[in-house]
């Protein structure tokens, strides 16, 4: 438990972005993190109020809520660096809890 | 004001002086840019149009890019504005797109503000929001990297509020108080209607104002009008909309001394300002007490502003002429106010007399002097100041009595008479003259607005018992100018001459 990722993907439902941002998600996460994740999609549309828990602004976003800090990812995560670091997969270490760059 | 065209497509904001300015309030259904440098009271003015819509019976809907609502319940406090009792009233609700410092944020690709759009959408329809704040947008500039884009999503916000029916706020910021409309040109946002507030150093004092610079379709008050933030909130004063609105009386009163109502034709005029004007020692204050103690004989309820003397001096001074005003003051005849003119800017000074006036409902106020105050201010400021409080005053039918200290001893105007002389109804000349080596008291009414009055140059005398009114200095002239000069003419002469040039 305490090493899995516990992620939360924010998004409009059936949109390009969403599925795009899904489709990026998924591919990385499974060839790094396969078995170590949980993932749970959410429609802004159908469940604002779990957007406004989240304090979510824009569409897709990503949350990663474990391991922390917690960090939240803009974007359709087809920028792969930029998704490789918000989970923390940056680097040689496939599943590393720490990083340099955590404070 | 009162013209159906003009109010029926506006919104009543609750801030009186706001609504009058923008002749009935905000375009309803429209937002409305409010652009302003850091520290102009954007958020305040924001938050208080949603709290005073609360009062209205109109919920609303503050969404936060910058502040935590937390901090904004905080700030809001000092105001006398309960959020959290709004919130749990359900009249009030906000969205929080502040950042949390405890998370990071990572760019990765293409994105839509929907999220947000969609929360606010919930929050409007859960509360029955008729009112919408945005504070402020510039703040997502700052939360994501992509200015493009964030400008497209704003018009995605726009667009929904629009959709929503709601009337709106959208705050921004301004990097100067004469410059761009707003930073990253967000004036495109909501391009229709556009309010600036402006919080500019003049003459080293701070001055806050407001301009409506447009409003789409709809009629508005051009330039700018001083506000406050004071302990209510933002007040704004509408100048020019209140000048000329005043009735006028044919109705007497005294001034406290019968000799000086002989010489206005009868006293003075209910509803009128009254402007004493004299150097220090010849008798101004003496003047207030006389006016307040001839109000109070006949039952009529007096209050003074008193920024040159405190208290006890008043009152010592008064009790010299015989006059018990602690007493009267204990009974509620009497309300005597005194103050530093420097523990406040005007305009807040302005606030609160128009408030203790509102409150005590005198039929008499006296201000002593307009002079103390006047240091305190810049030139505009102190004329917007004595425009507005004269309206005030004359809008409840009172009677004012302000005091002006002249710079020099013999003679001369003061820059306080400048400014208002054409403001007031009345204006009474105190003055020295020398008279064989002897420093002697004159009085003159200059100006009675609406009456025949006694142009003569009258010896004024003080004593244990108040003010005397004696003859005139028939053999003196160039009192006024600051220049007496004794007269070889023989007094019969004189005589003659005055009546070459009867009285009125």
């Amino acid at each position: 438990m305490a090493n899995r990722y516990q992620l939360e993907l924010f998004v409009v439902a059936h949109s390009t972005k969403a599925q795009r941002a899904e489709h990026n998600l998924r591919r990385l996460c499974d060839a790094k993190l396969a078995g170590q994740y949980d993932l749970r999609i959410t429609d802004v549309l159908e469940d604002a109020a779990a957007a406004e828990a989240a304090n979510i602004v824009a569409t897709p976003s990503l949350v990663r809520r474990a391991p922390l800090p917690v960090r939240v990812v803009v974007g359709d995560l087809s920028r792969r660096e930029s998704l490789l670091y918000a989970l923390g997969l940056e680097g040689d270490e496939p599943d590393a809890d720490r990083n340099p760059n955590d404070e | 004001m009162n013209d159906v065209r003009r109010s029926m497509d506006k919104l009543s904001t609750g801030m009186a002086g706001f609504d009058t300015i923008a002749f009935g309030g905000l375009p309803k259904g429209r937002s409305t840019l409010l652009s302003g440098t850091a520290g102009s009271a954007k958020t305040v003015f924001a938050m208080q149009f949603l709290v005073k819509g609360a009062e209205l019976g109109e919920n609303g809907v503050f969404v936060t890019f910058e502040e935590t609502p937390a901090d904004l319940r905080r700030n809001m406090l000092s105001f006398g504005w309960d959020c959290a009792r709004l919130e749990e009233e359900h009249r009030l609700a906000f969205v929080d797109a502040s950042p949390r410092p405890e998370e990071e944020r990572i760019e990765a690709g293409a994105f839509d503000f929907a999220a947000l759009v969609a929360r606010i959408e919930a929050c409007v329809r859960r509360t029955g929001a008729r009112r919408v704040v945005l504070d402020s947008i510039g703040a997502m500039f700052a939360q994501f990297k992509d200015p493009a884009a964030v400008r497209r999503e704003l018009y995605r916000i726009s667009a929904a509020l629009k959709k929503l029916d709601v009337t709106a706020i959208v705050t921004s910021e301004r990097t100067e108080d004469y410059g761009a409309i707003s930073r990253h040109g967000m004036e495109e946002f909501v391009a229709d209607n556009v309010v600036l507030l402006r919080n500019t150093l003049e003459e080293e004092k701070r001055r806050r104002t407001i301009e409506i610079l447009k409003f789409r379709g709809t009629d508005h008050q051009k330039g700018e009008y001083p506000f406050v933030v004071s302990d209510e909130g933002v007040v704004v004063i509408p100048l020019s909309s209140i000048q000329l609105r005043q009735k006028s009386t044919t109705l007497r009163i005294a001034s406290g001394s019968e000799e000086l109502d002989a010489m206005c034709g009868g006293g003075f005029f209910r509803d009128s300002i009254i402007l004493v004007s004299g150097a220090t020692g010849t008798g101004k204050t003496l003047m207030v007490t006389a006016f307040m103690a001839g109000g109070i004989a006949k039952g009529e309820r007096c209050l003074a502003f008193c920024f040159e003397e405190s208290r006890q001096q008043f009152f010592r001074n008064a009790a010299g002429w015989g006059f018990d005003f602690e007493q009267l003051e204990r009974d509620g005849k009497l309300k005597v106010v005194t103050d530093y003119p420097e523990i406040m800017p005007l305009e807040n000074h302005l606030i609160r007399m128009k408030r203790i006036i509102a409150e005590f409902k005198p039929d008499r106020v006296a201000i002593d002097s307009l002079s103390a105050l006047e240091r305190n201010s810049t030139t505009r400021s102190f004329r917007e100041f004595v425009i507005s409080l004269t309206a005030f005053v004359k809008d409840q039918e009172m009677a004012g009595l302000f005091t002006s200290t002249t710079p020099t001893l013999l003679g001369g105007t003061s820059v306080t008479e400048a400014h208002i002389s054409s403001i007031c109804d009345s204006i009474i000349l105190l003055r020295y003259v020398e008279v064989y080596g002897e420093m002697r008291r004159a009085l003159t009414v200059l100006k009675m607005r609406g009456s025949a009055h006694d142009k003569e140059i009258r010896e004024f005398n003080i004593d244990g018992s108040g003010m005397h009114l004696g003859k005139a200095f028939r053999n003196v002239t160039g009192i006024l100018a600051g220049h007496p000069m004794q007269l070889a003419m023989a007094p019969e002469e004189l005589d003659r001459f005055h009546e070459m040039f009867p009285h009125d």
